[in-house]
């Protein structure tokens, strides 16, 4: 170590707070992974902006609490993705109140940086970072980190070679900083993150010290960094223009070299470890054009020709299982750029084939309306323009603050949100394996339904939209369009089978009590697809003024997009509720799929993780088929290629195309359809399609009605069956997540009736 | 016979189509042949023949419920397909189903059969330009037309497309909403026939019921009427069918001469 630090170390210990000062409370954090991947997806580079007074050699500026507010908001206006906060008070003249004063005035994640040398720092302040230097730690490393995130706070582990960096990869931390300064003799050079930053997998990595231009952020970024953190370069000039600049480097970079030649997938190599494709093009084309749109973590040579492409999951996995399902990562992270060959890998048993990727191609698959090959829009031309209109209107206020901050408080204060994950202890112990219950059933209206009611109508009114209309199955999507209708005051109209409408009396009472207007469908088999059939038919000739809300992510696009977006607010709690919990992601996440809007809100947000899905469908009663109806609604699991219900997908149908009636006890579950991406991830491996059956939920529910003191509702009953089936083999691994998806109450006559 | 060819022949008599659809195997597969012959004896100079599907959400409740009564009855692709070859009629056929039925049978082996059993026009109403691509292609290699329709909701972008692509006839919709009988010309449909400008023959359908609105819409600048929902409504009371069918078609075809 060099003498500075040596010095610091001494003067730190000084400092320490006494051992009874110790808070050892949890606190909330700010995910700095979701800023990271926010900002990503803008084509942004993430910027840690650092409020610094001086360095150990260089002063800056005086920095008063009340400045330091100052300075970070005008960085977070600029796009930082976070902001670093120093708090050694001697050398550097932070301080505590510092951090507290920026964490109160900004909103997005704050790093405590300072030495911690003893774990009473850890709770000294709250921040949602916490530094910790490998270097400092040696041995100790592992400990820190452990009780950094039991106290909730996500540790940021400094290295600055191959050796600390060996200690940091076998802690729990998340995120990697790579500083490019040497400890040992004060020496800054930024391709210390070049070197480094190719030895880490499924890690965010943040480069640290000595980046001062636009070109170095760019640089750095090639070069694998995910963030960037700069403190001297921005307190010394303009905070918010050169926090700007480096945040918009990326776009800077490319404005300067116009012409660069379409990237070329020039080969693909697997192993049993993982896969790896070469690219051949400029770095940061790549970067931009390939990796953000695929989400592919990219590695770049400095020279900018070849490229190694590596999904972090193919790496992170030793389990066969993993490596399989890490092709459809793989896969799927490069669908549109039409790498020929890998649309259906088996595992990564594929050697050295060679693909092309066009320009052309990306510029599609930003356009696609598809997963693969499902999805599309198969709709009467009527239609067309409205699913124009809805596909632009949708992507103009999906990221708009003022339709976010409305839509977040309705699912706050009106819906619940956030649901809990519960750890079902006595659950846990009678199946043989760690389950959380992630309980959409607290859901106002009792399922995960209400959360793209509330997304599309909202939606619908920032669209000038007078009416609403929609199918129903259960009742269940209708009741949460009957609560968002009431809500924001539009008019809704719910189709629903006519033999539905006697099955579910309940709800169609309730849907009248909140103002909707419920109409019996007779043509048919007069349930959900013919519900369906009905709406849409409404929707033809009451385009201009009506909007139709589906309650699945089925239909033609952009349906699929939306209601999986509204709905990935489930996963996006679990990412955060499971950290919080174990400290890690689930080995599997369970959801059962009917047309699947509960499934894709749960995986959604886990496609890219080492995370195993299953898409639990309905057995029904068994497998026979006939030529008219079958008696599951296991689509997934045994349907065909088909279009129906204006998509592409898997569909039950007979030999001529014919659509067959499907049967469950679970009404929710009941389609003989299913989402198109959910076809495409069965498709290409990414998720596990399975069944249960009707008795197997029966059984099921009875457990956690008795077990857990929770009626779950029978659609739900389905995933909690499969695990209950599948824990034994071992295939979820030690923590597995069940989305409850709703509660049960209005299944109670169908169950007690089967019980008679 | 093409068409094309019937278009041109009709031109030049001065007159406009009539082209008159009823769901095949409506409500039995031996009815067809039948309740065809007595709608082409009423003047109807293109037959439009539905093919049904279990799920057809652009139909109303008359023309579903046809297409219920030929599911019911037992017609499939296959047994349409011999139907028609049956017919051996001297005006264009064309069939009319959903997509799911012709991706289901396979493109090329659909168009094929269409080909060979005589059939010279696909209309799938659920099947935009934007997914057409490879069923356009087969239709091109083996002389089929396919056949898009136009709505009054069609964007003026769409439109060039939809007339750049479309083979046969341009099917207008007259008005928003499903298929099913009206008694009145919307102010929609003269729009409509104004903005399609097109040497490809227009017809319009969805929603005419009577002579007086074929006559209407022909003056108005189409070059043929569609009706559907008015026959359909004939085969389901069960009295009286080939006769009545070919009356109906008559009063059509009469208001369509202009």
């Amino acid at each position: 170590m060099h003498k500075i630090i040596n010095d610091i170390l001494d003067s730190t210990k000084k400092r320490l707070p006494s051992p009874g000062n110790k808070k050892t409370g949890r606190i909330t954090t700010r995910d700095f992974r979701e800023s990271v991947k926010a900002i990503k997806n803008k084509n942004l580079i993430p910027v840690i902006a650092e409020v610094k007074p001086s360095s150990p050699t260089r002063f800056i500026r005086d920095v008063t609490p009340k400045d330091a507010a100052g300075i970070a908001k005008q960085m977070e206006e600029a796009g930082a993705a976070a902001i670093s906060v120093l708090t050694e008070p001697q050398f550097f003249k932070g301080s505590i109140r510092n951090l507290n004063s920026v964490r109160g005035a900004v909103g997005i994640p704050v790093l405590r940086k300072d030495f911690i040398i003893d774990r009473t720092q850890i709770y000294e302040a709250e921040s949602d970072l916490i530094l910790l230097i490998a270097g400092i730690l040696g041995s100790s490393l592992d400990d820190f980190v452990n009780e950094a995130i039991a106290s909730g706070r996500q540790p940021l582990v400094e290295v600055h070679n191959e050796i600390e960096l060996e200690k940091a990869l076998k802690t729990r931390a998340n995120i990697i900083g790579i500083n490019n300064r040497d400890l040992t003799t004060m020496k800054v050079d930024i391709s210390t993150t070049e070197e480094l930053a190719p030895l880490i997998r499924g890690r965010i990595i943040v480069s640290e010290s000595g980046i001062s231009s636009s070109q170095d952020a760019v640089r750095m970024f090639d070069a694998g960094a995910d963030a960037i953190l700069v403190g001297t370069s921005i307190m010394q000039g303009n905070v918010y223009e050169k926090t700007y600049e480096l945040v918009h480097a990326l776009n800077e970079h490319l404005k300067i070299k116009p012409q660069m030649k379409a990237p070329r997938v020039t080969s693909l190599q697997s192993r049993a470890s993982g896969g790896r494709i070469h690219v051949d093009c400029h770095a940061s084309r790549l970067r931009t054009h390939v990796c953000q749109r695929t989400g592919i973590h990219g590695r770049a040579s400095s020279r900018g020709a070849t490229l190694d492409v590596c999904p972090r999951r193919a790496y992170v996995g030793t389990k066969s299982r993993s490596v399989a399902f890490g092709a459809g990562v793989y896969t799927y992270a490069l669908r549109g750029i039409r790498v020929r060959g890998v649309e259906n890998p088996q595992g990564f048993g594929i050697d050295e084939r060679r693909f092309i990727a066009s320009e052309e191609a990306m510029k599609q698959e930003i356009n696609s309306t598809k997963f693969g090959k499902y999805g599309g829009q198969f709709v009467p031309e009527v239609l067309m323009p409205a699913l124009e209109e809805l596909t632009e209107q949708y992507e103009k206020y999906k990221d708009d603050p003022i339709f976010n901050e409305e839509l977040n408080y309705y699912l706050k204060d009106f819906a619940g949100r956030p649901s809990p994950l519960y750890h079902a202890k006595r659950l846990s112990k009678e199946y043989g394996v760690k389950i959380y219950l992630k309980r959409e059933d607290l859901i106002h209206g009792g399922a995960h339904k209400l959360n793209n009611t509330l997304g599309q109508g909202l939606l619908a009114r920032y669209m000038g939209k007078k009416r609403i209309i929609a199918e129903t199955g259960a009742g269940q999507h209708g009741t949460a369009c009957a609560m968002a209708g009431a809500a924001f005051g539009i008019k809704t109209e719910v189709y629903m089978g006519a033999k539905d409408t006697v099955r579910q009396r309940m709800n169609v009472l309730r849907m009248e009590l909140m103002g909707t207007k419920v109409i019996p469908v007779k043509g048919g088999s007069q349930t959900l697809k013919d519900a369906i059939n009905e709406a849409m038919r409404d929707w033809v000739a009451n385009v201009e003024t009506t909007h139709y809300l589906i309650g699945s992510v089925v239909g033609p696009h952009p349906f699929p997009t939306i209601v999986r977006d509204f709905q990935s607010v489930i996963g996006k709690e679990v990412r955060t509720q499971i950290m919080e919990k174990e400290g890690r992601f689930p080995d599997s996440i369970v959801a059962c799929t009917g047309g699947g809007s509960n499934a894709m809100g749960i995986f959604h947000p886990f496609i890219e993780d080492d995370v195993d899905l299953f898409a639990v469908e309905a057995g029904g009663s068994g497998m026979k088929v006939t030529d008219k109806e079958a008696l599951h609604s296991a689509t997934l699991c045994t349907g065909e290629d088909g279009v129906l219900h204006g998509m592409r997908t898997k569909v039950l149908q007979n030999k001529y195309g014919q659509i067959l009636e499907s049967s469950s006890i679970a009404a929710g579950l009941d389609y003989a359809g299913v989402g198109p991406e959910l076809a495409y991830l069965a498709d290409i491996g990414r998720l596990k399609p399975c069944n249960s059956m009707d008795a197997e939920a029966l059984d099921a529910f009875n457990d956690l009605c008795m077990l857990e003191g929770i009626i779950p509702a029978l659609e739900s009953s389905h995933a909690v069956a499969y695990v209950k089936k599948a824990a034994a083999s071992g295939d979820l691994g030690d923590v597995v997540v069940i989305n409850l998806s709703g509660r049960g109450d209005k299944d109670l006559e169908t169950v007690m009736g089967l019980r008679k | 016979m093409k068409i094309s060819e019937k278009f041109s022949e009709l031109k030049k008599k001065k007159e406009g189509a009539l082209i008159a659809y009823i769901c095949a195997g409506d409500p039995s597969p031996d009815a067809t042949k039948e309740y065809v012959t007595a709608l082409v004896r009423g003047g109807a100079d293109i037959i439009e023949l539905g093919l049904p599907f279990s799920d057809p959400t652009a139909d109303g409740p008359t023309i579903q419920a046809g297409i219920e009564r030929a599911l019911n009855g037992g017609m499939t692709p296959d047994i349409y397909f011999r139907t028609v070859a049956s017919l051996k009629m001297h005006i264009p056929l064309v069939v009319m189903t959903y997509y799911n039925i012709i991706f289901k049978r396979g493109l090329e082996k659909f168009v094929k059969d269409c080909a060979e059993s005589g059939i010279s026009g696909i209309i799938a109403p659920d099947l935009p330009p934007e997914e057409s691509g490879e069923l356009a292609d087969f239709c091109i290699k083996h002389d089929v037309d396919l056949i898009f329709l136009v709505a009054p909701t069609t964007t003026d972008e769409r439109l060039k497309r939809i007339l750049a692509e479309g083979k046969g006839f341009i099917y207008l919709v007259a008005r928003l909403g499903v298929t099913g009988a009206r008694t009145d010309v919307a102010a929609s449909t003269h729009e409509l026939i104004k903005r399609v400008k097109t040497t490809t023959p227009k017809a319009v359908g969805f929603g005419i019921s009577n002579g007086k609105q074929a006559a209407e819409i022909i003056s108005a600048g189409a070059d043929g009427v569609i009706v559907g929902s008015a026959f359909v409504d004939i085969i389901a009371s069960g009295k009286d069918v080939p006769a009545r069918l070919e009356a109906l078609a008559r009063g059509f075809k009469e208001g369509a001469r202009g």
